[in-house]
């Protein structure tokens, strides 16, 4: 169990290293940032010293071990745009999206993963159907879509809820509804197949044949079985809802950090991007780490392994 | 017979009929299959794959595959009770406790998120209602009735820690957890190798011994018939051809089924002869023949064969077979 978390939380690290390195090169690579900075009548001199205040005239390994250290001090260089510190512009946004992604996750495991259990303990019957029907369908219609939609008729045409906007929880419900809608048919999806297989196994059968009641067999027989697949999906929807909030952040004017770092990507704000890319790579890899976690505490198989 | 009582055999099957209706056309997978089976008394049910070994072993249960089985007639009787005439709850009171089955493959009967010990005790918590140490030291008596060396060691392992025998004994100790008066195992050694086959078996035969409780012996090898059944039911194409106890099933076979598939053993006295084989394949089950199953591959059919199914012959007292030349010379 321990070699197994400590090779898990190398393979993090180093996947964090070479996102730094990426994120590295890249924003090298996207042009002078001096150019942005600097008042164009500025002479030859001044840029010499912008140039040298900055460490850009040091070598390349020289700067990336700078940048990496700073880095891991939470120090990734001052706004552009906001003239504060990136990390903490990133912290101030960061509130608003993880209040939309949890509660977009919470609905969509409410909802998608009783519907699929029950789909697939129903396989072929009337509630399979709908909820299959509603799955596609909620896979099919593109997110900015059903934002539109919904603001539509709920905000505009019956006057329910707010357009935009954060506030009260009834600033919420649109937005979360938006963002888990793709995540919900998915989610629905992946549960109903992973426990029509586990339903259709000998340990399930000889459950039914020691007389266990049929809501035993179930949860505590199959559904343990199929949370594997279960726990792997909600790892990616959990990493989705904050990469993929972009849209529904922008259809909803959300002040989360999917806004933020495309507004800093058009302002050419590179230090705003590496801190968005590089701390939303550490939570990739902080979720994944948890679901390894969660894995090894439902299967013994690979407790123990 | 009439006035005198007469205890009632453990369990009665009686004309028992399974459809299963599949994408190409309803399976009679069991067409009128009668037996019985008294207290601790050992029955092998003995035939080729798809002969409705399994379905008539399901049925008992009423535990066919769903959606598609269904019980389409006869009786089942337990105990004198009629198990068609049960509702859902109550069968579910019955399996586990009053009959347990033991499957084919131990590598996937057990659940691989669960203990062992944890597995043992459901089926005692479902139907007995234990208090939290009786629970404990009943499912460690159990793995030790099973013969899993230092129980209260091994209650906390998982299936993939244990070899196939091993699983197939925890299996055995899930079966008879509730002390049921059946056990039917389908089967039970045909995915162990042929050391732990013999051990198991012996296991088996003392787990009977000592709980007295009766059992039905799924198998196709009549290796393990001889050495475990009292008696043996012949089944080819959904119905039963022959019974007999396992002395004049194998002295005196009279069905040609019987004697063939005894001919297809291989034998220490003729081991320079090729081994027999029985041509052809077994009927479609989607439209049984109306005569004998059997006569399209039987050597001695004659057209009197293919008219209707022939009627039961009783040779000796528990000796039927299903053959017009049965009892003939």
């Amino acid at each position: 169990m321990a070699r197994y978390l400590a090779a898990r939380i190398l393979q993090g690290l180093v996947t964090l290293l070479a996102v730094s390195v990426v994120v590295f090169v890249l924003s090298r690579l996207s042009g002078d940032p001096l150019t942005l900075i600097m008042d164009p009548m500025s002479t030859k001199a001044d840029l010499a010293r912008e140039l040298a205040r900055l460490g850009l005239d040091r070598s390349y390994p020289e700067q990336y071990a700078i940048f990496l250290l700073n880095a891991l001090h939470g120090d990734f260089g001052q706004s552009i745009f906001f003239k504060r510190g990136a990390f903490e512009v990133f912290l101030e946004k960061l509130p608003a999206t993880l209040e939309l992604g949890g509660t977009a996750m919470a609905v969509s495991i409410l909802i998608a993963i009783p519907v699929g259990v029950l789909s697939a303990v129903h396989q072929g019957g009337w509630f399979d159907r709908i909820a299959r029907l509603a799955a596609l369908t909620g896979q099919s219609a593109p997110v900015f879509w059903i934002g539109l939609v919904l603001i539509l008729l709920f905000s505009v045409t019956l006057g329910w809820l707010p357009t935009a906007g954060r506030g009260s929880w009834r600033n919420l419900v649109l937005p979360a509804i938006t963002l888990g809608w793709y995540g919900n048919a998915f989610l629905m999806r992946i549960t109903r197949s992973a426990m029509l297989d586990v339903l259709d196994t000998d340990y399930v059968k000889l459950a039914r044949l020691e007389g266990l009641a049929e809501r035993r067999v179930i949860w505590k027989h199959a559904f343990k079985n199929a949370a594997t697949s279960i726990v792997t999906t909600l790892g990616l929807m959990s990493i989705s809802l904050v990469t993929g909030a972009v849209v529904t952040e922008t259809v909803f004017a959300w002040p989360g950090v999917g806004r933020l770092t495309v507004d800093a990507i058009f302002q050419r704000d590179f230090p705003v991007v590496q801190a968005a890319v590089i701390l939303i790579a550490v939570m990739v890899v902080a979720v994944n780490l948890a679901v390894d976690v969660v894995y090894a505490w439902i299967d013994p198989r690979v407790r123990f392994g | 017979m009439a006035g005198s009582e007469v205890t009632r055999p453990l369990l009665e099957v009686e004309n028992l009929r399974v459809e299963l209706a599949t994408r190409s056309g309803l399976v009679h997978a069991v067409d009128g299959v009668s037996f019985h089976l008294e207290a601790g008394e050992t029955l092998g049910i003995v035939g080729e794959s798809g002969c409705g070994k399994t379905m008539t072993a399901l049925a008992l249960q009423r535990m066919l595959p769903r959606p598609g089985g269904r019980i389409a007639g006869g009786a089942i009787r337990l105990g004198g009770e009629d198990l068609l005439a049960k509702s859902e709850a109550e069968m579910r009171d019955i399996r586990g406790r009053d009959m347990a089955m033991i499957l084919q493959d131990p590598m996937s009967s057990l659940n691989p998120v669960m203990s062992i010990g944890a597995q043992v005790a459901e089926p005692i918590r479902a139907h007995q209602r234990p208090t939290r140490d009786g629970l404990h030291a009943a499912v460690l008596r159990m793995l030790d009735a099973v013969r899993i060396p230092s129980p209260a060691a091994r209650a906390g392992d998982y299936p993939h820690q244990m070899s196939g025998g091993m699983r197939q004994r925890v299996v055995g100790a899930i079966a008879l957890s509730c002390r049921p008066r059946l056990l039917i195992a389908d089967e039970p050694t045909t995915a162990l190798d042929v050391t732990i086959q013999a051990q198991y078996l012996a296991l088996l035969k003392d787990l009977q011994r000592d709980t007295g409780v009766a059992m039905i012996l799924i198998t196709h090898d009549f290796g393990i018939v001889a050495k475990m059944c009292d008696r043996v039911a012949v089944m080819y194409a959904g119905r039963i051809v022959e019974t007999a106890d396992v002395r004049t099933l194998f002295d005196r076979p009279a069905h040609p089924y019987t004697r063939a598939l005894l001919e297809a053993l291989p034998s220490m006295e003729q081991r320079s002869a090729r081994l027999m084989v029985i041509d052809g394949q077994p009927p479609d089950l989607r439209a049984p023949p109306s005569g004998c199953r059997f006569a399209p591959r039987c050597t001695l059919a004659t057209t009197a064969c293919l008219a209707e199914y022939p009627a039961a012959t009783t040779l000796s007292p528990g000796h039927v077979a299903h053959c017009i030349r049965a009892g003939a010379p």
